[in-house]
């Protein structure tokens, strides 16, 4: 399937701040981020790096404090709580890290994925399909009639995605879906959210795991709330926001113990010098 | 294992997980729901009961000729024409009578038809009265010894004048006219106490007083003849007649037909008078008095309603604050079964469910344990109720009304439920929402104790009533055990620091133990407050309970003096010797004692009899009743030996004046005091004192005894051999004024505390057992959350057994100290409460506290009970997770 060329989310200035009692945390400094349609996105950070509160932003869960984000063309600040929980039901699928927390006990992959239809509403046709599909594509077609109990912490997950993607929600989004599994199982997760993908699915993750990172089509690094960089097709990009302020790689950062640069403008690009 | 699409058994899979997806789960809710129904559902049953105990005590209290209903009538004395043209037609108002009854579906009355007054005649030792009678099947109620029935005349009249069957008896109207009538057979001397066919007619076996000299008359003969012969008698003696026509009330009847009768009576009543009707026109044209009803049945039905509106009060308000409790705990369970699924909940809300949504979930996953919940509970109760209320039998309208009940219950539980869970979730669901810092701010332990002492301010200025106890006067006691808990946990910490070097020196388990309890976390407080509330409510309402059940006996004593009171009537002398084990004492009422001026009863008794006879009460004096009495008997002074009851703490000299009005006053001598005295009829003071010396001071200035004072028999046992010996020795008394002591325990107000503080008693137990269950199931709880610590410390080299020692010890601590608080406030709370729940405030002693020890040791035995099950669960539970597993789960 080609990919749109709308991008799933966009993220302009993006700032969450939370209240603490011991005072204010700034999750989210002025994030500038696009999730392109139809691909894998990983977020990646150390831990309070802001992933999370990105991914719950991306996953209308939470509304910025300020600045601008934009969900399957649905702008989230001001929205009420009610059309927030409107836009996720039909357009968003959301991934928890740990099996138990994505699947019912007492249900079977195949029931999983008919509640899933359902609560989303999806004729029961097109769940019915839908369902054959995706365990087909997912791998997991001969334990469609078995419980979580009876399945391995990799179809576990594998059937969290199948139920995120039922109904064909414009935003996959996956808190860390790997972090429970081992190499072999996160490698052929990986390779089915790929399948996924490949079919037109967008799905954003936020994960430590570099497998999972290296199997992203967009890599985006958070460090203290703000996008340290992008990593597309194995190049390292920077970041500049509206106002014109690019966050420099560490390395880059190191060269200018001032703080203070000078800009050159020239045919080949701007070049960055230390004044002294 | 795979399921199966399709099928019955599939659709069964598919109805359980969306109403029982986890059956444990709902068996907590089921328990809550059972709960919360018994608590409510029992509160119309109990009412219903009582309302039926409350009849069923009336019903025996009364005799069947009192509690029936007889019209009276009579041709009128005095009418314009003569008896003879009117009295014939009684006949005709009897049949309309009758007819009247039995038209309203009533059975046929007992006819009776005598003459106004009895006739004369001469027997060898003087005149005798014969009582000229008819009545409904008299025939068939007495045993007819010569003869045919007919006109059938006692033994007794044999034995005056001689008289056979085919003899005439000859009898004399006040008039001067004479009368005579064939006797056509001799019946059997009635013995006393006569058979329930003849409830009623004592007078015409027994002579009643002389209303004029209260003198008893004697002798008096029954002779019963048919209708039209008594009627022909009066006609020739130109006599008029009176009518009676007795409806008895079917035995074991419950207070429902009870209520059915009356109206049925009420409506007999009213048919009577209906204009046009036979029995109008006799009465209107003929001059008989109207057929008007004589019955104790309303008054029964009164004290019954009187019973009831004392009763429901406190019965509602601890029905309603068990069931709120119960609520409460639902609203917790439904808090706890959100937190246990919290992924669930939060999946659900990343799919952009709403929270109504998953309370609606909730609600649907509710109503199967809410039903079966609701059943048993209701059951429960009922059956409970049954057992243990006042009366096994309830009332038509309790049924209904109960299952009213408990369907709302049923719904507030299931409302309960879904607002839980929705609130809990929009909670997880608000965005950008502010810590609750206002909330955890709050000084809840300093709002505590001020709400407490705003409730205690109108309780304890006020005042007691005679009521039952209120929602006020329940509720502040837990609010203090609130506040003494909450005071006790959070000194806690401190204590746990100061002890802290100590601590350290103990062996592990204790000191894991003592160092949890000493922590004083908010789950430490929170089982603490939990447990002491539910205790403090069984230790609250056992003493209430308990000191009720004291205070009722000592007013008992003090109401009745003995356990049969039979006053004498006037100008009664002692005729014979008194029966053995009775007592006659002298009463006088409105006395003035001086100096002071105040009014005072007079009790007169025998010292050497009076302390086997009457109920003593240590709590009404210092001293035993043998040493007060034995003061009055041995005094040598010149004054009347007296001792002074209801004075005991008021400063009144040991030489005093008793006045009775103007006409007399005598000097008297007090060797003792007492707060109350048997037989004291009010709060005003009473003077005890020495018949002989009594009444040889009334004698020796002139004056009778007999002017000043009335004279009771006092005797213990049942009231009919005393009655039977008393007549059997002549004494002459009014049935109507025989007191006995189980009349006093049936007054409403004594009935409607006792039911009321019982029911508040099995409630407190239910509410104990819940506290105590809350403890098993908070220490397992906590060791689920604790099986990563468990682990290390027994990879540290703890022993399991050190282990389940220091949580037995843990909920041992905890549980006590709660039983601790509950009974250490419970117990002085309630007797600073209970001088406003005093069943009969007029009556002296004030209230008397009983320890409740059968519910201090329920509250040990309990503590102890859940500390040894809380331990053997939490070590079972302990052993059954695996080393591996839990790192897992710990994750």
């Amino acid at each position: 399937m080609p990919h749109d060329a709308t991008p799933a989310a966009v993220c302009e200035g993006l700032v969450r701040i939370y209240w603490s009692p011991s005072g204010e945390v700034h999750a989210l400094k002025g994030v500038d981020a696009v999730v392109p349609a139809g691909r894998l996105t990983a977020i990646t950070g150390p831990s309070g790096s802001g992933k999370s509160s990105l991914l719950r932003i991306l996953a209308a869960q939470d509304r910025p404090t300020a600045g601008r984000a934009e969900v399957a063309g649905h702008a989230l600040t001001g929205m009420s709580a009610h059309r927030l929980r409107t836009l996720r039901r039909r357009n968003i699928g959301y991934v928890f890290p740990r099996p138990p927390q994505n699947l019912l006990p007492h249900l079977t992959a195949r029931e999983h994925l008919a509640m899933a239809g359902k609560l989303r509403g999806v004729s029961r046709a097109d769940v019915v399909r839908e369902t054959s599909e995706l365990l087909d594509l997912l791998g997991i077609a001969d334990r469609a009639e078995h419980l979580p109990g009876q399945l391995s912490g990799g179809e576990q997950q594998r059937l969290a995605f199948a139920q995120a993607v039922v109904g064909r929600p414009a935003l996959v989004v996956a808190d860390e879906p790997t972090s429970e599994l081992d190499s072999r199982t996160t490698a052929d997760l990986l390779g089915a959210v790929s399948e996924l993908t490949r079919t037109g699915t967008t799905v954003v993750m936020a994960t430590h795991d570099p497998l999972a990172a290296a199997a992203a089509d967009q890599v985006i690094h958070l460090r203290s709330g703000t996008v340290a960089h992008e990593e597309v097709a194995g190049r390292r990009l920077a970041v500049i926001d509206g106002d014109g302020r690019v966050q420099l790689p560490e390395e880059a950062l190191a060269r200018f113990p001032d703080r203070r640069v000078l800009i050159e403008l020239t045919a080949d690009g701007v070049v960055l010098r230390d004044p002294s | 294992m795979t399921t199966r699409r399709g099928g019955p058994r599939s659709v069964l899979r598919r109805l359980r997980l969306a109403f029982l997806p986890v059956p444990s789960q709902a068996v907590g809710l089921a328990v809550l729901v059972a709960v919360l129904a018994a608590a409510l559902g029992s509160v119309p049953l109990m009412i219903g009961s009582a309302e039926e105990g409350a009849w069923r005590s009336e019903r025996a209290r009364h005799a069947e000729s009192e509690i029936g209903t007889t019209f009276h009538s009579s041709s009128t004395p005095g009418a314009p024409e003569p008896a003879a043209s009117r009295v014939p037609l009684a006949a005709e108002l009897d049949d309309a009578v009758v007819a009247t009854a039995t038209a309203l579906g009533l059975p046929e009355p007992l006819s009776l038809v005598r003459l106004s007054d009895p006739l004369f005649f001469d027997t060898p030792t003087g005149p005798a009265r014969i009582v000229h009678v008819s009545r409904t099947g008299a025939e068939q109620n007495v045993d007819v010894i010569a003869g045919e029935p007919g006109v059938l005349a006692p033994a007794r009249l044999v034995d005056l004048i001689g008289v056979q069957p085919g003899g005439t008896v000859p009898g004399q109207a006040d008039s001067g006219a004479v009368a005579s009538f064939e006797v056509t057979g001799i019946y059997e001397d009635l013995a006393v106490p006569l058979p329930a066919y003849w409830g009623g007619l004592e007078n015409l076996f027994i002579p009643p007083p002389d209303p004029g000299t209260k003198d008893p008359e004697f002798p008096t003969v029954a002779v019963f003849s048919p209708r039209h012969q008594v009627l022909a008698t009066a006609v020739a003696i130109d006599e008029d007649v009176e009518l009676e026509w007795f409806l008895p009330l079917p035995t074991g009847i419950g207070v429902d037909e009870a209520r059915g009768r009356a109206d049925l009576m009420e409506r007999l009543e009213a048919d009577l008078v209906v204009p046009r009707s036979r029995a109008v026109r006799i009465t209107n044209l003929f001059s008989f008095e109207r057929p008007a009803p004589r019955s104790e049945l309303p008054d029964a039905l009164e004290r019954v309603d009187e019973t009831v509106a004392l009763l429901a009060p406190p019965v509602r308000a601890v029905g309603i604050g068990a069931g709120a409790a119960a609520l409460v705990l639902v609203g917790a369970w439904a808090g706890q079964r959100a937190r246990r699924r919290e992924d669930e909940l939060l999946f659900l809300l990343a799919r952009g469910l709403p929270p109504s949504r998953a309370g609606a979930q909730a609600v649907r996953e509710a109503v199967l344990p809410t039903l079966a919940g609701l059943a048993v509970g209701g059951v429960a109760g009922w059956l409970l109720v049954r057992a243990f209320g006042p009366a096994s039998d309830l009332p038509d309208a309790s049924a209904p009304a109960a299952l009213v009940v408990v369907g709302a219950a049923g719904i507030a539980a299931l409302l309960t439920v879904g607002l839980v869970t929705t609130a809990l979730v929009a909670r997880a669901d608000s965005l950008g929402r502010r810590p609750d810092a206002l909330f955890a701010r709050i000084p809840w332990l300093a709002v505590t104790a001020a709400v407490t002492v705003v409730t205690a301010i109108p309780v304890f200025t006020g005042r007691a009533d005679g009521g039952g106890i209120d929602l006020l006067q329940l509720v502040l006691p837990l609010l203090v055990t609130a506040v003494v808990a909450g005071a006790v946990t959070g000194a806690l910490p401190r204590l746990g620091a100061r002890a802290r070097a100590r601590l350290d020196r103990l062996p592990p388990a204790p000191f894991l133990a003592l160092s949890r309890v000493l922590t004083g976390r908010s789950a430490t407080r929170l089982v603490v407050v939990t447990t002491a509330l539910a205790l403090g409510l069984i230790a609250y309402s056992g003493a209430l309970a308990d000191s009720t059940e004291r205070t009722i006996a000592a007013k008992q004593a003090v109401g009745t003096g003995s356990d049969v009171v039979v006053p004498l009537l006037r100008q009664t002398i002692e005729t014979g010797p008194r029966p053995p084990g009775t007592t006659i004492v002298g009463v006088g009422t409105r006395a003035e004692l001086s100096p002071g001026e105040r009014v005072a009863d007079v009790l007169v008794v025998r010292p050497d009899e009076v302390a086997a006879i009457t109920r003593w009460n240590p709590a009404f004096a210092d001293q035993p009743l043998d040493e007060l009495m034995a003061a009055l008997a041995d005094h040598e002074g010149s004054g009347v030996p007296v001792v002074l009851a209801g004075t005991a703490d008021d400063d009144v000299g040991a030489e005093l004046v008793l006045q009775f009005g103007r006409v007399y006053a005598m000097q008297l001598d007090v060797v003792g005091r007492t707060d109350a005295f048997p037989g004291q009829p009010a709060r005003a003071p009473m003077v005890v004192a020495d018949w002989d010396s009594f009444t040889a001071a009334v004698e020796g200035s002139g004056r009778e005894v007999d002017a000043v004072l009335d004279r009771q028999v006092w005797a213990r046992g049942a009231v009919e051999p005393v009655l039977q010996a008393l007549t059997a020795e002549d004494y002459a008394y009014d049935l109507d004024q025989v007191r006995t002591s189980s009349d006093f325990a049936a007054r409403p107000e004594l009935s409607a505390q006792s039911w009321s503080f019982g029911y508040l008693r099995a409630i407190a137990l239910a509410a104990g057992l819940l506290g105590l269950t809350g403890i098993a199931m908070h220490a397992l709880a906590q060791q689920r959350r604790r099986t990563v610590a468990a682990l290390l410390l027994t990879r540290m080299g703890m022993g399991r057994r050190s282990l389940d020692a220091a949580g037995a010890l843990e909920i041992g601590l905890l549980a006590g100290l709660g039983a601790l608080v509950a009974v250490a406030v419970a117990l002085p709370t309630s007797a600073l409460l209970l001088g406003l729940l005093d069943p009969v405030p007029d009556l002296r002693p004030d209230p008397l506290f009983a320890l409740p020890w059968g519910s201090v040791a329920a509250v040990v035995v309990g503590v102890a009970l859940v500390t040894a099950a809380s331990a053997l669960l939490v070590g079972r539970s302990a052993r059954r997770a695996t080393g591996g597993q839990v790192m897992r789960d710990a994750t």
